[in-house]
């Protein structure tokens, strides 16, 4: 078939209105993806939660360190600033997509000599704090009950 | 509901009834034979080829008797085959597809095939808002993107077949 019997048929249907709502959504979509993609989809999650409850998710391609108190209060502090930190913490690294407990007040210090985690479903619990850090997969299947307390 | 619609709608009652009946019908029997189709990729990624029927009712009809149709379809089709969870994300995607598909079409700006591709991409972002707020998980928002393409893909595919069916329907259809 004729290229120029195609453009007819396409003008036939098409309106320009068609076009430009086209060009904005499949924008919207690329932005979408990039911003996605960059927030680190594709590594999973850092999922943490204490207590029993979720209280923060992070990308595993984001490099942080971050603070978890029991009580629930989550600090980006320095690592060496735990002065101010509350007793019963755990300090929790994101480095190259690598996932560790680096300190922790705990008396067994079991999450600190846990090998660091990388993988989806890994997790790290430190049971006197009830903490568990978890990596879930960036889709989100939510399984939030697969650990037991 | 204000009625809108051409005055020989009104005119044969019967004969408007006994098309939508039809028309409904003709709905499901889509929405069955793409439940039979392997899926083509995550769920949420469909044809939707029953968006045809409802687009042409659109155009054809009122915005009153394609919201109709497509929850009587949507009603049927989860009773039958896709089960209550598929019916309620189908509702969700059905309600924002025919409010945004009846705006555009009232622009007059847009054509039959830009407007089907408007209600595909609303259709899966309705089904999506459903589901993140059944599972309370934000991050089923990743899933964005995808369903984005592919509702313009479906969209655009099933608008063109409803532009081109359209054109050979008697116009005194209802």
């Amino acid at each position: 078939m004729d290229v120029s019997i195609l453009l007819i048929m396409f003008r036939d249907i098409f309106k320009k209105a068609d076009i430009i709502l086209l060009a904005v959504l499949l924008a919207g979509g690329i932005f979408a993806s990039i911003a996605f993609a960059r927030s680190g989809s594709a590594g999973g999650l850092v999922s943490i939660k204490a207590g029993g409850k979720a209280i923060a998710s992070y990308s595993l391609d984001q490099d942080r360190t971050v603070i978890v108190s029991s009580d629930g209060s989550v600090s980006d502090l320095d690592v060496t600033d735990t002065e101010s930190v509350k007793p019963g913490y755990n300090t929790i690294q994101i480095k190259d997509g690598i996932v560790s407990v680096i300190e922790a007040d705990c008396h067994n210090q079991v999450c600190v000599n846990h090998k660091p985690i990388s993988h989806e479903g890994e997790s790290i619990i430190c049971l006197p704090h009830k903490m568990v850090v978890e990596i879930e997969s960036g889709k989100g299947d939510g399984d939030v009950d697969t650990i037991a307390q | 509901m204000a009625m809108s619609t051409p005055l020989h709608n009104n005119a044969r009652p019967a004969r408007r009834i006994a098309s939508l009946a039809l028309l409904t019908t003709l709905a499901l029997m889509f929405s069955y034979i793409e439940s039979l189709l392997p899926a083509p990729g995550p769920p949420g990624v469909k044809l939707g080829i029953a968006n045809i029927v409802i687009v042409i009712i659109l155009y054809r009809c009122s915005a009153y008797e394609a919201a109709s149709v497509n929850f009587l379809r949507v009603a049927l089709a989860g009773l039958l085959f896709t089960g209550l969870f598929g019916a309620l994300y189908s509702a969700a995607g059905a309600f924002l597809s025919l409010i945004g598909m009846t705006l555009l079409k009232k622009t007059r700006l847009f054509s039959m095939a830009g407007v089907s591709m408007a209600g595909g991409v609303l259709h899966n972002l309705g089904q999506l808002i459903i589901a993140a707020l059944l599972v309370e998980e934000t991050s089923l928002f990743y899933y964005f993107p995808l369903l984005l393409f592919s509702g313009i893909a479906s969209g655009i595919l099933t608008g063109i077949i409803a532009t081109l069916v359209s054109r050979k329907l008697p116009t005194d259809l209802f």
